[in-house]
């Protein structure tokens, strides 16, 4: 009697399962087509973002350089997959993931594009842990702060200048929160500085003459790149994602 | 039967509320309340997966004896959940994200294992499925009203992100309340959900109070005018 209702339980719990199995493989077929394409607008448009689709004319694929345990830095661990967006087959800007420890509430995981003339291309935070309210006008969507640093270059701003105002530099720091814009700010120079000092790698190209000397102008440069390597099909200018 | 239904309406709203009087789906409560958009998105999950699972477990209680209820009922409210996930994963992609970890957590929200097992399991279908559609009001109205008080008073700005739910209109429906506001900080972290919870709890309990006050003095006046000889209060 008892052996007969444990199985009979055991049969209708197996009955009901296997029903709930089928009604989920069922919803997941039909919403697995739907998904992948989401996912891959998301990425889309989180590259976008960070890297305007006129810089570029090459679709960009999931080519990616790993930085190596040589090359890694503090903000760049080693594995990292850095995605190249190409011009013809020439390296016209990278997008390195970046992760800082020095937020105020856990790490702060970035995604910076750099053009091949070291400049700032777009920033964008993909995780974070700082005070909403306060440290969270990092994102996008709360606050433009983060647009700031578009088209900033070593050669534009000095060393002492990546800082927020408060410490004499050149960035807003927000009422409350100063901890989190610093964390950013060195974030985006600490990837400007590993774009110039592994530039061959990334860029597959010769370190340009003038990028390390900070006198020449930004204007100068670009004039000098879209020599060698043609000029992108629409001007240069700022993003254009929709605000 | 009409009567049921607003009975039914009653209790899930107000007088049996899931998160002010059971005081059940307090985790998904707390963290997901910092503003309107963000609450009215888990709210709405909350809700379709609530009459989801009433629905089903309903059609079902006739069937599964006593013995494998309870993982027969969490069978069904998961596979809502994961169901309910993956479609707005497909077509709602934006407010997945923003939700994140809290639309799976809607299947340990106790709210719904707690309707099927107190009211669907006993009920027909369209009771069932009415009383999860009033418990996930009620559930979503409070979310929603945490949510706008927290955004007030800890942003200064009401309806910021909605675009997120209504497609990129809703952008314009962005008010800022109070200009250059200074933000009020413990608003949105934890501890402010939780003390702003506690008020509209004790706001509500004032409010049952007052209107139990009002009917008393009302029954009293009524009962003395019927009766030659009154002692005391009749009810």
């Amino acid at each position: 009697m008892m052996a007969r209702s444990v199985i009979q339980h055991s049969l209708a719990l197996a009955g009901f399962a296997a029903i709930c199995a089928f009604v989920l493989a069922f919803t997941q077929a039909n919403t697995a087509e739907p998904i992948a394409q989401a996912k891959a607008k998301a990425r889309a448009q989180a590259l976008a973002e960070v890297m305007p689709p006129n810089l570029y004319l090459d679709p960009i694929l999931d080519e990616s350089f790993l930085a190596s345990e040589e090359n890694s830095t503090r903000l760049i661990a080693p594995g990292t997959k850095i995605l190249r967006a190409r011009s013809k087959g020439l390296v016209a800007g990278v997008i390195v993931p970046v992760r800082t420890t020095e937020g105020y509430s856990g790490d702060i995981d970035l995604l910076v594009g750099v053009d091949n003339t070291l400049a700032i291309t777009g920033v964008r935070v993909l995780a974070h842990k700082e005070t909403p309210g306060l440290g969270d006008k990092i994102q996008r969507n709360k606050s433009p702060w983060i647009d700031g640093f578009w088209g900033k270059s070593l050669s534009d701003t000095q060393a002492s200048a990546w800082a927020v105002r408060k410490d004499g530099g050149s960035f807003d720091q927000f009422t409350g929160a100063t901890i989190t814009p610093r964390a950013v700010i060195q974030a985006v120079y600490g990837t400007l500085l590993y774009a110039r000092d592994n530039y061959e790698t990334l860029f597959e190209a010769p370190l340009p003459d003038g990028l390390s000397d900070i006198t020449l102008t930004e204007d100068s440069i670009r004039a000098k790149l879209i020599g060698q390597l043609g000029a992108p099909t629409n001007p240069i200018k700022g993003p254009t994602y929709a605000e | 039967m009409r009567s049921d239904f607003k009975d039914l309406t009653f209790k899930g709203l107000w007088s049996n509320n899931p998160a002010l009087v059971q005081l059940l789906g307090l985790c998904p409560l707390l963290a997901v309340s910092t503003n309107i958009a963000n609450a009215l998105g888990l709210g709405l999950a909350t809700l379709f997966v609530l009459v989801v699972s009433n629905v089903s477990v309903s059609l079902v209680r006739n069937i599964v004896s006593n013995a494998i209820r309870l993982p027969v009922f969490v069978l069904i409210i998961a596979s809502a959940v994961t169901c309910t996930e993956l479609l707005m994963q497909a077509y709602s992609f934006e407010l997945y994200e923003v939700l994140g970890i809290f639309l799976p957590l809607i299947t340990t929200n106790c709210a719904i294992l707690g309707r099927a097992e107190a009211f669907a399991s006993k009920n027909a279908m369209l009771p069932a499925a009415y009383d999860g559609l009033m418990m996930g009001f009620g559930f979503a109205l409070v979310l929603v009203v945490l949510g706008a008080i927290r955004e007030v008073l800890g942003t200064g700005i009401l309806f910021a992100d909605m675009q997120l739910l209504f497609g990129s209109q809703a952008a314009t429906w962005r008010w800022v309340v109070f200009e250059d506001y200074e933000p009020f900080l413990l608003a949105v972290l934890p501890p402010g959900a939780f003390i702003f919870t506690g008020l509209l709890i004790a706001l509500k309990n004032r409010l049952d109070q007052h209107f139990a006050d009002k009917q008393t003095t009302q029954g009293a006046i009524e009962a003395g005018s019927k009766r030659a000889r009154v002692t005391g209060v009749i009810r």
